[in-house]
């Protein structure tokens, strides 16, 4: 009897071996949280103006250790529950809720920034805190190359970041934002990717209402930031005057005048500039609270300001004013970027080999497997998903961030 | 709603070929069973619902037209055999689907005297949609029955399934998934001259 137990005991220990032997090895963790060894640039830096109630020191309690041991802000409600004092700014939707959130935990503001001057870029990037903005959707249903869902039934949780700040002059030449991007599809397709991606031309912004008409805004900041792919399509004068200030006596569209598209072309490149992970999403504001006017004092105009024209008070968007002259500011205006969307589109993946944590610079360039100064720790799956173009949905469409307190600057 | 719609494909498809049946059995009566040609042709119509099976591939079966053209002869009163090329076909949300068959095919009537056969084939199944493509070695069963309606010619239904697999479903060159399945079954109405 015992040496028939032996027999079964190895038998299964043979097959537990073989199952093991066939697995790829133990999968690196997305996130990991090492020792906190102090705080980073990004964080402590709002204070409350104007009608925000809460307290800077409220505002640092909701913070996150990043990947590098530094303290970093981090997502947080636009009411504190606890005192139910109001901050003024919202940054999207709460990341708890998406399946990626147990994986990766709170997303850490300005982890890549943080590393810029060390990468050996030569400027740093100043970020305001405002203008980071959380978006998640899961088991989104994804489309597959021209087919559509007619031969794959793929889905992805999708939880994204991107610093988009709509509110400044800093965007008209700044082509240079933090986008966080997290992926997990049920073909296998899965990376989390953290970087300082060029968006379009720096110095140069796209017309909103018309994709095709550009205009050099000024100086590239920082000066030597590159050519990123994809565009900023931002409202300027001219979408103003063609659906706004109109001369037909037809309603005023400050939708079709102001939805920002900010389109990126994101990726993980190897040192030898090949590809690990590529992605592509859309970030879109409706309502944001500026336009870029080159007449105006720092080339920026307030759509508020346009509620007031004879012509459009009290239609459209405007029709919701009070009787009194409100600032661009106030938590009453209609334009505070408050209605966000993004366009996931493409996922692509090149990785089959491995390793899962790569390290590249805060621009995602220059990948390698060990970590180097200035590097940021982005993971990928071993996965190739070449041939299947898969990309989808639309996160946040209808969605309103609105909240009490939150004004502009958000 | 798309079963719903699938479900009265089949039902539109399975009623018309009780009509049809029903108007040649009374026809059989009457009809006195001729000698056999050495040569038989074939034409079936009906519907298909076909689906690809793969850890990603949907899991919907689509029902679309399906046709099938078969000429061969007779090994025996119990036995013809030939080949048969067939196409399926379905579009949704301007994605259409299409697979092609070709293959051998053999019809086994275990009474010359009654209606009733077998069939079984084997062949290639090839499936399209936008970029991808698949390709594989199929195996078809089924079962048909005939009712004469004049001379040579019978009409008649055919239940028949298709099944392919040990394929990649490839863009191009790129291989998407491996091991890749294609199944199909078949309600048709069988025009034939034997």
């Amino acid at each position: 009897m015992r040496k028939d137990g032996e027999v079964w005991r190895r038998g299964l220990f043979l097959v537990l071996w073989s199952v093991a032997a066939c697995d790829d090895g133990p999968v690196a963790p997305r996130f990991v949280t090492p020792t906190e060894i102090g705080t980073s640039l990004a964080y402590s830096t709002w204070t409350p103006a104007l009608t925000d109630t809460c307290t800077q020191a409220i505002h640092d309690s909701y913070s996150v250790v990043g990947p590098d041991g530094m303290r970093y802000p981090t997502w947080h409600p636009p009411v504190d529950p606890a005192s139910g004092c109001t901050f003024g700014h919202e940054h999207g939707r709460d990341p708890r809720g998406s399946d990626l959130y147990n994986e990766v935990g709170p997303i850490p503001f300005g982890y890549a920034n943080q590393h810029l001057v060390a990468s050996g870029f030569g400027a740093h990037r100043q970020e305001d805190h405002v203008g980071h903005k959380v978006e998640w959707e899961n088991d989104m249903p994804m489309r597959v190359g021209e087919t559509g869902s007619a031969t794959f039934a793929i889905t992805c949780d999708v939880l994204t970041k991107l610093h988009q700040g709509t509110h400044s002059p800093d965007a008209f030449t700044n082509n240079l934002h933090e986008v966080v991007y997290h992926v997990n599809c049920s073909d296998g397709t899965a990376f989390s990717a953290t970087l300082l991606t060029p968006i379009g031309t720096p110095g140069q912004l796209v017309a909103s209402c018309e994709h095709e008409r550009t205009t050099v805004a000024g100086t590239a900041t920082p000066p030597n930031s590159p050519n990123g792919g994809g565009r900023r399509a931002v409202p300027d004068l001219g979408c103003i005057q063609e659906h706004v200030l109109r001369t037909d006596g037809e309603r005023p569209r400050f939708d079709s005048a102001l939805r920002e598209s900010w389109e990126v072309s994101g990726s993980l490149r190897k040192a030898n500039g090949q590809t690990i992970a590529a992605f592509n999403p859309y970030y879109q504001v409706i309502d944001p609270s500026r336009y870029y006017d080159p007449a105006l004092t720092s080339a920026m105009g307030r759509p508020i300001d346009l509620c007031y024209d004879t012509t459009v008070a009290r239609r459209d968007r405007c029709q919701t004013l009070p009787a009194e002259v409100i600032a661009w500011n106030d938590p009453r205006s209609p334009f505070k970027g408050i209605r966000r969307f993004v366009d996931v589109n493409g996922n692509f993946v090149r990785n089959a080999d491995g390793p899962e944590v790569w390290y590249t610079d805060p621009l995602g360039r220059n990948g390698r497997t060990e970590p180097f100064a200035g590097s940021i720790r982005q993971w990928v799956a071993r996965r190739d998903n070449s041939g299947l173009d898969l990309h989808g949905g639309v996160m946040g469409h209808e969605r309103s961030y609105d909240a009490p307190g939150v004004r502009a600057p958000n | 709603m798309l079963v719903l719609t699938h479900m009265k494909r089949i039902a539109s498809i399975l009623t018309l070929a009780l009509l049809l049946s029903s108007a040649t059995a009374r026809a059989q009566a009457r009809t006195v069973t001729p000698a056999l040609s050495t040569i038989w042709a074939e034409v079936t119509v009906g519907g298909a619902g076909a689906r690809l099976t793969c850890d990603v591939c949907q899991s919907a079966r689509d029902v679309g037209p399906a046709i099938t053209l078969a000429l061969g002869a007779y090994a025996s009163p119990q036995l013809r055999v030939g080949l048969e090329a067939g196409r399926w076909t379905y579009e949704e949300n301007a994605v259409r689907e299409h697979v092609h068959t070709f293959g051998l095919v053999a019809h086994l009537v275990p009474n010359p005297r009654r209606g009733l056969f077998f069939l079984g084939g084997l062949g290639w199944s090839g499936y399209r949609a936008g970029e991808f493509k698949y390709d594989a070695p199929r195996l078809t069963v089924g079962a048909g029955w005939d009712l004469p309606i004049y001379g040579r010619w019978v009409v008649g239904n055919v239940l028949a399934i298709d099944a392919a697999s040990f394929a990649a479903l490839k863009t191009g060159s790129t291989t998407v998934a491996r091991n890749v399945g294609l199944s199909s079954a078949r309600v048709s109405v069988q025009v034939r001259r034997r």
